[in-house]
């Protein structure tokens, strides 16, 4: 007997701690803190100590996740309760635009919140007339929250999740993520399941610098959380020397893999983390997940070799491992890579770069409505979103130079594979030969591409698409790596295709946004041609180079084209029914009448050479966003 | 010799007693013992106490060390560890807390059956008195049983912590019942 209630103690713990996992419970549901360690049995919430104080106060039953037992029946409670629930009844009327949750530290505000939440309980109005705003503004994080919480349970019942959570907690996910691809990558859980693990850790990092923020800008005014966003841009940048915010397990990977390196991969982690919060808050999971999804569709690529294979390879991987938990985020993803061979397009071919200047306006809305397709339709983000945009592309960038970095150790077996997937993949081997001069430039220039490209894609993703042509361009783009490195300093810099540049151009780009240049002036020119070759190198060493060799390579960046491509027409058959294809035909006509907007003279310029074009696709994508 | 009748001396009137004070989860324990400390101007918020708490309260020139342990069921079967060289035991019951009462007389009961609290005075604190539907003291020594435990010298209080009321009379028994034991050990 003893021993059967211990086990079932321990049975219904593990259930308690795996509920505390799923996303919406990861936080107070009060103040918003991070990982909440009691149990409201009063409205089976998940909450953290300084609330569970405040609820015994009235005289709301607490519990302690670690401290107490739990009985089968509390456990159903619980997991027919969760924060979720509990927000959809309690906090039904809760504006979260206009009020903001109580800070945790602050016990009055805590006190008074809980009084009026769970005592009066005043947002649990009935009404539907308030619906509107609860569409526009909670529900949106409703719909986060259950987007993460059901991929959280896709995944949850894979130990390695746990593992991982523990591990990006400790930094060591670095290392998991790049001993896993390689060995799982052929996997489409395990795809997931390291996807997922990304944007834990997104999370985490994100949770970590803005626990308090989060959820105000989440459910604030788009401008608010744009400031945030941009803030967190400037991590982002490649002069992420001053950040503190890159996650330790990600500098760690890049320090081991590149000195300077690391600096600017850590960097780029916190950027991706400050993404992902970001978009928590309008769909903080998506961002993560794109990243993570173009990760994964890396890998698919680079077992396809050719771009169309890896099209379909990535569309399926994505869909399979995504489908459910990531089905929008993997639409969006799919969206954004579909967009990067657009941006391509424009930038190898001259006449296409007015296009391409066009498309860097249209990036900045197509950026947006990628974003508010997140949460809501795309074309749906508002105005507010683009600074989000932006630093979803500079997240994006960063993300990709996470992804490299996750794949540092594996830096020679990476370049072999690289090579041999330029070799295996159509035009784009060739084409990271040509710019082979230096591997670790083009490799450089990929990740740069790559986060080009997942800004381009992630504005683009609503209108472009990629054609065939696209892999000549991407190779071309690969030549330019450097440029595409550089997207955002597209305009400026049209004349120099030097990673500074493209920061320089991103800065200018950026500048709009003033929190933005400003913060991208500082670091990204010195620090991006070091930056860029050492990403380079880390792209090859990287991990998820091995599976993804050709993503890191000029092979990569056709990959990364194809599986844009690839997303594309599935975010057509996703999102646009018939628009895959005529995409793909059209893919640099239908740029252009969406790239018109706004960076267009600056594309042109740049679009002869191949470099500009790239930084040209990428800032327009970058501009995109932010604009 | 002389630092002994010192000793005795002090020991006399500045009485060190040693209190342990557990009950529930949620009773309330906490909650009592800063209101002890700090009086009964203090609003006194509290977060479930992991491991225990401890603070020395002067009462009529006595010093109650008072021992407040989680009541959390996990850290439970850590309470017997406080057991040793304890004077009274005060065990603090949620009175509106009709659910649990019984899961807090098995926990009395288990406790009262170690020989370290053999000659323990238990002092219950049926606490949370302002609460519209808490039993009374009555009602609580019914459901804990305590007229069943014999030769022990026990007493119920009814409290409440957050307005202070109960606490000093609680005091005041232990104060006198465990003097009055002292003497009647010769000490």
């Amino acid at each position: 007997m003893a021993a059967a209630s211990r086990k079932e103690e321990e049975r219904n713990e593990r259930i308690v701690r795996g509920l505390l996992k799923l996303p919406p419970n990861r936080r107070c549901i009060n103040c918003n803190g991070l990982g909440p360690q009691y149990v409201c049995t009063s409205f089976w919430t998940f909450i953290c100590i300084s609330c569970s104080g405040i609820h015994r106060e009235f005289t709301h039953r607490v519990k302690s996740v670690s401290m107490s037992k739990f009985t089968v029946q509390e456990v159903e409670a619980l997991q027919k309760g969760g924060n979720q629930r509990a927000r959809e009844s309690l906090l039904k009327d809760f504006d979260t635009q206009q009020m903001m949750l109580p800070d945790s530290s602050n016990v009055e505000s805590l006190r008074e919140f809980i009084r009026v939440v769970y005592v009066e309980r005043r947002y649990a109005g009935v009404s539907f007339s308030e619906r509107p705003p609860r569409d526009k503004q909670i529900q949106k994080s409703h719909e986060e929250e259950h987007r993460r919480a059901s991929s959280y349970h896709s995944f949850s019942q894979s130990p390695p999740n746990d593992y991982q959570y523990e591990e990006s907690r400790n930094g060591k996910q670095p290392v998991m993520l790049s001993r896993k691809p390689g060995s799982d990558r052929g996997h489409d859980g395990n795809m997931s399941g390291f996807a997922y693990r990304s944007n834990s850790l997104q999370e985490r990092i994100s949770e970590d610098q803005f626990a308090n923020e989060t959820r105000g800008s989440r459910t604030s005014d788009c401008s608010g959380s744009s400031v945030s966003d941009t803030v967190r841009a400037v991590p982002e940048s490649p002069n992420f020397f001053d950040n503190g915010f890159s996650s330790p397990p990600v500098q760690q990977s890049q320090v081991n893999m590149l000195n300077s390196n690391g600096i600017t991969q850590s960097k780029g982690i916190a950027s991706t983390g400050n993404i992902d919060s970001t978009f928590l808050k309008s769909g903080n999971s998506s961002l993560a997940d794109l990243f993570f999804h173009s990760d994964n569709v890396r890998g698919t690529q680079e077992s396809d070799n050719s771009v169309a294979p890896s099209f379909a390879a990535f569309s399926d991987s994505v869909n399979d491992a995504e489908e459910g938990l990531f089905s929008r985020q993997n639409l969006q993803q799919q969206h954004v890579t579909g967009l990067y061979p657009p941006v391509d397009f424009f930038a190898n071919r001259p006449p296409t770069t007015p296009s391409a200047d066009k498309m860097p306006l249209q990036a900045p809305s197509m950026d947006n409505a990628g974003w508010a397709t997140f949460d809501t339709p795309p074309k749906e983000k508002q105005p507010g979103v683009t600074r989000p945009s932006l630093v979803a592309a500079i997240g994006k960038q960063t993300l990709g130079h996470d992804l490299f970095l996750f794949e540092p150790s594996d830096r020679p077996t990476s370049f072999l594979t690289s090579k041999d997937k330029v070799s295996v993949s159509n035009q784009s081997g060739s084409t990271s030969h040509d710019t082979s001069c230096s591997q670790e430039h083009k490799d450089a220039n990929n990740y740069q591409l790559w986060h080009s490209f997942d800004d381009v894609t992630a504005v683009m993703t609503n209108d472009h698409s990629t054609a065939g042509p696209p892999i000549h361009e991407h190779q071309n783009v690969v030549n330019v790596p450097l440029n595409t490195s550089n997207p955002f300093t597209c305009p400026i810099f049209s004349e120099e295709s030097h990673d500074d540049d493209c920061h320089k151009v991103f800065m200018d780009e950026l500048a709009p946004s003033a929190p933005f240049a400003a913060f991208l002036e500082p670091s990204p020119i010195s620090t991006a041609p070091s930056l860029g070759r050492t990403l380079a190198d880390q792209v090859v060493l990287n991990p998820f180079d091995l599976p993804f060799d050709t993503d890191s390579e000029a092979p990569g960046l056709i990959m990364d084209m194809s599986t844009l491509q690839a997303a594309l027409p599935n975010l057509p058959s996703s999102f646009l029914d018939g628009l895959p294809e005529s995409w793909f035909s059209n893919s640099t006509s239908t740029f252009v009448p969406s790239g018109s907007h706004g960076v267009l003279p600056c594309l042109v310029e740049q679009a002869p050479h191949s470099p500009l074009r790239n930084i040209a696709l990428s800032t327009v994508s970058t501009g995109n966003p932010f604009a | 010799m002389g630092l002994t009748f010192t000793r005795m001396f002090n020991h006399l009137f500045t009485e060190e007693i040693r209190i342990l004070m557990v009950g529930l989860d949620a009773a309330g324990k906490t909650t009592i013992l800063y209101k002890l400390k700090l009086g009964n101007g203090e609003i006194v918020t509290t977060i479930p106490t992991a491991g225990f708490n401890v603070e020395t309260v002067e009462y009529k020139n006595i010093s109650f060390t008072v021992w407040d342990v989680g009541g959390q069921d996990k850290v439970r079967p850590l309470w017997r560890h406080y057991f040793q060289n304890t004077k009274g035991l005060v065990f603090v019951v949620d009175s509106n807390d009709r659910d649990r009462v019984f899961e807090a007389r098995d926990e009395l009961h288990r406790m009262l059956n170690e020989e370290e609290l053999r000659d323990v005075l238990l002092l219950v604190l049926a606490n949370k008195q302002d609460l519209p539907y808490a039993m009374s003291a009555a009602e609580i020594t019914d459901k804990l049983g305590l007229h069943s435990l014999g030769q022990r010298q026990w007493y119920i209080q009814s409290t409440c912590a957050t307005k202070f009321e109960g606490l000093y009379e609680g005091l005041d028994w232990l104060s006198s019942n465990i003097a009055r034991n002292l003497c009647s050990l010769g000490l």
